[in-house]
Parts: C-alpha cells; sequence; structure tokens
C-alpha cells in the first residue's frame, strides 16, 4: 500500500507542480538532507484508510510557487494569500490522489488546512513516509500518515 | 453579447486564477462575480443576472453538489450552466455532479486551454470575442 501511494502521490505532486505553478520538479534520491521548513499545508482523506497528508517547504519556496501560480510579484504577495496558494496545493495533491486510488479504495477529502511552522512543531508529525522533491535546489516534502481502521 | 460568471471557490487564489484564465481566453464578459461557497455563490444569484457558472466542489458551509441540489430546484437558476472545476475526477463523483445539473466538468489541475474548451463547448463560440482579450496582469 505504502509504495502505491508513494508512486501516486509523486506522480500527482509533480503534475500539479508543472500544470499550474510552472516548476520543473525532480525526484531526489540522496540522502536524508536537514531540512528546515517554515509553512504546512495538510488535507485529510477519510475512508476505509485514513490518511493525513501534509505538506512542507520552505517561506522561499513557497513565494516562488505563489509568485508562478498568482502571476504577482514576491512583493505583492500576502501571507493570506501564501496560506491560500498553500491549502489548494494540498487540495490538488489530495484530490488526485484520490482519483488515481479510486479503483482500491473509497476516500473523501476534507477541507485543507495551512499554517506557519517553528521546525520543532513538525518533528511532532506522524509520518509513515515521506517523498523529497527537489525545485529551484529547494525542497518540498510530501508526508503521509496511515490510520487502518 | 457580454455574459456574466460566478466563479465559485473557497479559495481565493484559484477564483484569481480562473479568472484570469477566462480573461486571456478572449471571452466576452460583461461582469465577474465571486463567491467562497455555495452559499454565497445563491446569495450572489439572488441579486445579480449570471450566465454561467464556475463552481469547485469541496467547499465549506455549503459545497458544490449541495449548490447544483440548490440550482435545479429553481425555476429560473436550473436554466444557468454549470461547470465543474475541482480536484476530484473520479468517475462517481463526476457523474454525480452531472446527475445534478453540471454541463461540464474540469479536473484541477488545468490548462488555459482546458478551462476555455470547456466553457467554449457550454457557452458557443459566438461568446468569443478574439480582439478583446485581456491578458493585463496574467502571465501565462
Amino acid at each position: 500500500m505504502s509504495l502505491m501511494i508513494r508512486q501516486i502521490l509523486q506522480d500527482v505532486t509533480f503534475n500539479v507542480l508543472e500544470t499550474m505553478f510552472f516548476s520543473l520538479p525532480e525526484p531526489y534520491e540522496g540522502g536524508d538532507p536537514d531540512l528546515e521548513w517554515d509553512l504546512c499545508s495538510s488535507v485529510k482523506l477519510d475512508g476505509p484508510d485514513k490518511l493525513a497528508l501534509h505538506i512542507l517547504l520552505s517561506k522561499a519556496l513557497a513565494m516562488k510557487l505563489a509568485s508562478d501560480f498568482l502571476g504577482k510579484e514576491h512583493d505583492e504577495i500576502t501571507a493570506a494569500a501564501l496560506l491560500d496558494m498553500l491549502k489548494e496545493l494540498a487540495n490538488m495533491v489530495g484530490g488526485n490522489l484520490i482519483t488515481r486510488m479510486d479503483r482500491s479504495t473509497d476516500l473523501s477529502l476534507h477541507i485543507p488546512e495551512s499554517r506557519f511552522v517553528a521546525n520543532g512543531d513538525v518533528h511532532g508529525l506522524k509520518q509513515d513516509d515521506r517523498i523529497l522533491i527537489q525545485v529551484d535546489s529547494q525542497f518540498i516534502a510530501v508526508v503521509w500518515s496511515q490510520e487502518i481502521t | 453579447m457580454a455574459f456574466n460568471v460566478l466563479i465559485v471557490d473557497d479559495s481565493w487564489s484559484m477564483r484569481s486564477i480562473i479568472k484570469k484564465t477566462i480573461q486571456i481566453s478572449g471571452f466576452n464578459v460583461g461582469e465577474y462575480f465571486e463567491g467562497g461557497n455555495g452559499k454565497e455563490a445563491l446569495e450572489i444569484l439572488n441579486d445579480a443576472w449570471v450566465d454561467v457558472i464556475v463552481s469547485d466542489i469541496h467547499m465549506p458551509v455549503m459545497d458544490g453538489l449541495d449548490l447544483l441540489k440548490v440550482l435545479q430546484d429553481h425555476e429560473m437558476l436550473k436554466t444557468i450552466p454549470v461547470v465543474m472545476v475541482t480536484t476530484e475526477g473520479r468517475g462517481s463523483r463526476v457523474e454525480e455532479a452531472l446527475s445534478l445539473g453540471a454541463k461540464a466538468y474540469v479536473q484541477k489541475p488545468f490548462t488555459p486551454e482546458q478551462i476555455k474548451e470547456t466553457l467554449l463547448s457550454v457557452m458557443g463560440a459566438g461568446n468569443v470575442v478574439d480582439d478583446k482579450t485581456d491578458s493585463s496582469g496574467c502571465d501565462f
């Protein structure tokens, strides 16, 4: 299950970043880098298999993505716009994950949330697995945890 | 003749992207209205003339499917074409939206061409005016 989720999540995250954020994501296959995160966007998926998805990234990369997404300069992007853009990113990744998993499970998507985080908050996130993606030499982590009911 | 568009999505940034996409597609739009959920959309529809609705499904307060149900129960409002623009592309969700009266369905992430082609199929080519295309403030 986790291997399937990993592959689908990588595919859908790449598709979202390329199509809506005009980015060129690359998979990261290196070791475990010591990364610090400034923002977290989360969405829950409910059903026979409950999943929680979290997307973590730095403020600098979030600003770049928001700038490309909205077609605005960095100094025009407010904190509210940044958080709204990240909610939509999690929403698109979660929704497309559900679409791709449709044959094997029946999941429903919750309303996403996003927030600024201190690195210490992130260490408390329940993580079953994660994928790291590089965009412009910066990292996005897609983290998930699964709860079998 | 210009037509009025109501964009319904709980994400301000997504409403902005959809609006820009329609602007650069060259449609002859009179006014844009925006709502953050189905309830806000109904309040706008109570006061304004709208020719086409572009709506998300997943929204707080009142989602897109409940909005479709209310529209279908209203003699005037059920004639307004609704295009669903949403993250979920599951067959069951698409069929549910179409059975509730949606005219078309676009899955996020989308390209500007997908929005243009879908609105063209719903509104007809007569509503596109290429020489009035407004690309101001748009980078794609």
